[in-house]
């Protein structure tokens, strides 16, 4: 890699690319340039890594091979894929099958795009056999997958947060994290305050108008934040707005969901794990949170339905 | 917008996600924070042991303190406990040496040794410091300090400023510092050439004072990304009382016999300089320092010494993660002060009557040439999530000509320098919260 587009931001340096579909960044303090890059480099180079190793979009990916490979022999996956699968296999069944990364084959029958209208149920009658973990033949000690036909799974929101706290770990390893702040498409981890001993302003897009304005901000000088949700996708059904969550189980949207939920958690994985299933308790979501104990944000749909 | 947290009644999915996925980070783990705002501690205590002379433990606690702003506070309390035999000045002669100190007590020594007078004394230093922004990319830092024996007071201030460069990959500095001494030895000053270590000594002053005044220019660049070099120059001005109250010389006849002791006398102002280059490489995962310092003063000494270190982080090989073996070696060459005498010659240096033909003499074998080697090795590790504990060995040994030109007579047989060997030992730990 080219050394990293480097831009001064404040007593510290920025990096900007482009991963996970989405805008990352790096903020460094206290660096002098050269470090700045090193750190820069080292984020980047997960982050891609990351991306091409689970990407469902790539044939070459852990992802693509095992998703090519459903119905037929059982794929053997590298020891960072497993971990992840096996990471993804305990929260499904911590959550009794509400986090589901086999779920994405429902968005088959639903069009989340502006004015669509829900599906007839037979459609989703027909694709809830293709869902479900519990389906899956999978073999953490011999790192073995195997899909029945038709099945697919996506590491896509889990990747995202684990290439946050992997990349956090490499900069802290590497001795460059002291005022450090890692961002891939508004998960974050914090690695300490910024040089000033003050915490970093992260700010929270408005899901009611998302990319236009950021709803507020909130101080992170620490750990991991992760958000759930986007506000540009809902149905309406007799115009009323549906959920966007899907609920692994039924293959419908869960009544009551918020729009987004933010977690503040010690890694940007629990935290975006908490922040998924917070938003599969829909009506619940706030209550559940608290009884998880953790610092949250929930914003919920201007109830009108817009 | 503020988070809502809330206290957890039970949150048994919170906690065991959270094991899933340090499972799932693996050895890789997930960053561990630092804390905004917080306190740091560290506390040492050097144990600092001269064969067969003088024992010092010294304890130290340091306390520090970032605050918004990017300011920073800092204290640091240091006591000493000191005691055993120091030499007097007085140079090993053919026949024994008798002497009575200050406060009356008998001493001496054999033929052949060097007289050391038995002492015991403390120390308490506190030191203050304060760093803030004044503009961009330039820190102000300002520093107060006190020290107290017995028979001393040292009160100090230094102000100094860094700047960094547009690219922040050179870093000027410029600094001030200023302190003044104030010395009340037991028995007070003697005056110079006088009998010394005898119960009737000619008393001058009760104390006397000094002023010490150092200026230093730096600049340090980042060279490439493994690369750190550092330039310092320095120059310092001593003016008042730098007479060692309490050290004497020797008086020899012409056939090197001993005839007995005097006070030492210096000049009363010493102009110092030093030039210093030291040098950080970064080589991936370890680091080496390498340093070169040249010192030189208008009493005619001058020094050259080299330091190399070798910073080690043994984590893949022996599963030592986070520790730091630094292995460390110093070499040190000095040349004598132009005044300095193994002992006076009478006849050369004093008159038959005792008065001397010289402006300044001293027999301390601190400015006398000598070679000295220190070898160390420092241990760090961590101690939990916040704390690290450290140890450090080193031994120091000074070595000088033991049968100098000047020597006359019955000194050529003897060893007239007194070789230092000297083991010290720091162990500390650091604490952050």
């Amino acid at each position: 890699m080219d050394a990293p587009a480097l831009q001064p931001a404040g007593p510290g340096w920025v990096h900007r690319f482009e991963a996970f579909a989405g805008p990352c960044e790096l903020l460094v303090e206290g660096l002098p340039r050269w470090a700045a890059e090193d750190a820069a480099r080292l984020v980047e180079t997960e982050a891609l890594a990351v991306e091409a190793r689970w990407s469902r979009y790539r044939d070459d990916s852990q992802v693509g091979r095992i998703n090519a490979a459903a119905g037929g022999a059982a794929v053997v996956v590298d020891e960072e894929t497993a971990a992840a699968i096996e990471l993804a296999a305990q929260a499904w069944r911590l959550s009794n099958g509400l986090f589901d990364i086999s779920s994405g084959v429902l968005r088959r029958a639903w069009n989340f795009a502006p004015g669509a209208r829900p599906p007839r149920p037979e459609a989703v009658e027909e694709l809830l056999p293709l869902v479900g973990w519990g389906k899956v033949d999978w073999d953490p000690a011999a790192r073995r997958i195997r899909l029945p036909a038709g099945m697919q799974i996506d590491l896509g929101g889990l990747g995202k947060e684990l290439a946050v706290d992997r990349a956090a770990g490499r900069l802290a390893a590497a001795g460059l994290g002291a005022h450090a702040l890692v961002n891939f498409g508004g998960d974050l981890f914090a690695l300490g305050p910024r040089l000033d001993g003050r915490p970093w302003r992260v700010g929270l897009d408005d899901p009611a108008a998302s990319g236009r304005r950021a709803a507020g901000g909130l101080d992170l000088a620490s750990g991991g934040l992760a958000t759930s949700g986007d506000a540009r996708r809902h149905v309406l059904q007799a115009g009323r707005r549906l959920g966007h969550v899907l609920d692994p189980r039924t293959g419908w949207p869960v009544p009551g969901a918020p729009s987004s939920v933010s977690v503040l958690a010690s890694t940007c994985t629990q935290a975006g794990l908490l922040a998924t299933l917070a938003l599969l308790q829909g009506a619940r979501a706030e209550a559940w949170l608290a009884e998880q104990g953790v610092a949250h944000e929930v914003l919920r749909p201007d109830p009108v339905g817009n | 917008m503020q988070l809502k947290s809330s206290a957890s009644k039970a949150a048994p999915l919170a906690g065991a996600l959270a094991l899933a996925v340090s499972g799932a980070l693996g050895s890789l783990g997930a960053a561990r924070p630092v804390r905004a705002g917080g306190w740091s501690v560290e506390q040492s205590t050097l144990i600092y042991r001269e064969a067969q002379r003088v024992n010092v433990v010294e304890p130290v606690i340091q306390l520090s303190r970032l605050l918004p702003g990017d300011k920073r506070f800092g204290l640091r309390y240091t006591y000493d406990s000191m005691s055993g035999a120091s030499p007097n000045g007085v140079a090993a002669a053919d026949r024994a040496q008798t002497y009575t100190s200050p406060s009356g007590n008998a001493y001496g020594a054999a033929a052949g040794e060097f007289p050391q007078r038995e002492f015991r004394d403390w120390r308490q230093a506190l030191a203050l410091d304060w760093e803030q922004p004044i503009a961009e990319r330039t820190v102000a830092l300002l520093g107060a300090s006190a020290s107290l024996e017995t028979d001393y007071l040292s009160l100090g201030a230094s102000a100094t400023v860094k700047r960094e460069t547009a690219s922040r990959l050179g870093t000027w500095s410029a600094g001030l510092s200023l302190s003044s001494e104030r010395v009340s030895p037991e028995g007070g000053f003697k005056k110079p050439f006088s009998a010394y270590g005898t119960a009737s000594d000619d008393e001058i002053a009760a104390s006397d004072s000094k002023i010490i005044v150092d200026g230093l220019v730096g600049y340090s660049q980042v060279l490439n990304r493994h690369w750190v070099a550092d330039l310092n120059l320095g120059l310092g001005r001593d003016a008042g009382a730098m007479t060692e109250p309490y050290k004497g010389l020797g008086v020899v006849d012409a056939a090197g016999g001993h005839r007995g002791a005097v006070y030492e006398s210096r000049p009363d102002s010493r102009l110092r300089t030093t030039v210093d280059l030291h040098n950080r490489v970064h080589l991936g995962r370890d680091i080496v320092h390498a340093g070169l310092r040249w010192y030189g003063d208008d009493w005619g000494v001058s020094a050259l010494t080299g330091e190399l270190s070798y910073w080690f982080k043994p984590e893949s090989f022996f599963g030592l993660e986070g520790w730091t073996l630094r292995p460390q070696v110093r070499w040190s060459r000095q040349s004598a002060a132009d005044f300095f005498r193994i002992a006076l010659v009478e006849g050369r240096d004093i008159d038959l009557a005792g008065a001397p033909l010289v402006e300044h003499a001293s027999a301390d074998f601190r400015l006398d040439a000598m070679t000295a080697w220190t070898l160390g090795l420092r241990v760090e590790a961590p101690l939990g999530p916040a704390s690290r504990w450290n140890l450090k060995v080193e031994r120091y040994l000074q070595s000088g000509d033991g049968s100098p030109d000047e020597a006359v007579g019955a000194q050529r047989a003897l060893d007239l320098y007194p070789e230092l060997e000297v083991w010290m030992a720091t162990v500390g730990w650091s604490w952050t919260f």
